[in-house]
């Protein structure tokens, strides 16, 4: 009884097809999402600026090395980020 | 949101036939080939918002060309190309780096292995003063444990026959671990894993099968 319930649970956490909303944004977030948007600046119906905004939302540890982030805000917290930034951005 | 012409969803192998699915809006998914790769692209006249519906959809498509094709790296949602031109130079440019992320992901699946490791989260932070020798052997040390995550100890143990490739990441105290494995060792995987976390007590939420999001090329 014990082992057929146990066996259940499993199935549903695993064979679940649509997945959680927590598996969904955690994927999604893993590869990347990317906003984008335009701005136009006009004056007088007259069209001046135009800007073509792109934002990347991405879980950080996929994108900078291993640790980077962490260092980058221990040091800035510690006011060493002058004396170590040639380090800290040499890191690969 | 701005004007888009292709929305990219995919980058695979050129398949050998037709694809007969539809995008997050219905749209039908045509291939964009350049040199030895593909992309499967929808036309759309604006870039998706993402709402939760949308991003459920987009990982629905994701779901179905992990089905129907050997491998297939998924591309970052709201990824827009002006046009096939603009996509075929980025595929060529990226020409030697996708093909081996492809390869690395052919013939296999993302299992997802999550716990809260409050062991690991409150561990000493690597220093980082001294010699240059001291730094980076705490920064040697630092990477050694942000992979290790004693809290799954014995899952890891047990399904690490499967294991092609690994990602550990941390959030607070939650320990996510990203498991590449071959599509043919799901089920094997998931009673290793299954069964090592009820023998030993191990608290852990094992999701999967997913395409390989938390792998290849960015």
């Amino acid at each position: 009884m014990a082992r057929s319930a146990r066996q259940e649970t499993h199935r549903v956490v695993h064979d679940n097809r649509d997945g959680s909303l927590l598996d969904l944004v955690d994927n999604l977030l893993n590869k990347g999402v990317l906003l984008n948007g335009e701005l136009t600046i006009s004056l007088a119906n007259v069209d001046l600026i135009y800007a073509r905004l792109s934002v990347l939302l991405c879980a950080a540890d996929f994108l900078l090395p291993s640790g980077e982030t962490q260092v980058r805000a221990r040091l800035r917290t510690q006011k060493q980020a002058r004396e170590h930034a040639g380090r800290v951005d040499a890191l690969p | 949101m701005s004007a888009c012409a292709l929305l990219v969803y995919a980058v695979c192998r050129p398949p050998g036939k037709r694809m007969q699915l539809a995008g997050i809006a219905g749209e039908p998914l045509e291939i964009v080939r350049a040199a030895d790769l593909a992309a499967v692209t929808g036309e759309r006249r604006r870039a998706p918002r993402p709402t939760v519906a949308a991003m459920r959809r987009y990982d629905a498509v994701q779901r179905a060309l992990a089905d129907q094709l050997p491998a297939v790296l998924p591309a970052r949602f709201g990824t827009c190309m002006g046009s096939v031109e603009e996509l075929a130079f980025v595929l060529r440019a990226r020409d030697a780096s996708l093909r081996a992320a492809l390869r690395e992901v052919r013939g296999r699946v993302q299992m997802t292995l999550r716990s809260a490791d409050a062991e690991t989260a409150r561990g000493a932070p690597a220093t980082d003063r001294g010699s240059g020798l001291a730094y980076l052997r705490s920064r040697a040390a630092g990477a050694a444990r942000s992979r290790e995550v004693p809290a799954l100890a014995p899952v890891l143990s047990a399904v690490t026959r499967w294991v092609r490739a690994e990602r550990v990441v941390r959030y607070g105290q939650v320990a996510s671990v990203y498991h590449l494995i071959p599509r043919g060792s799901v089920q094997a995987y998931a009673n290793a894993a299954q069964q090592a976390a009820d023998a030993t007590g191990v608290r852990m939420v094992l999701t999967g099968p997913f395409p390989a999001y938390a792998f290849g090329a960015q």
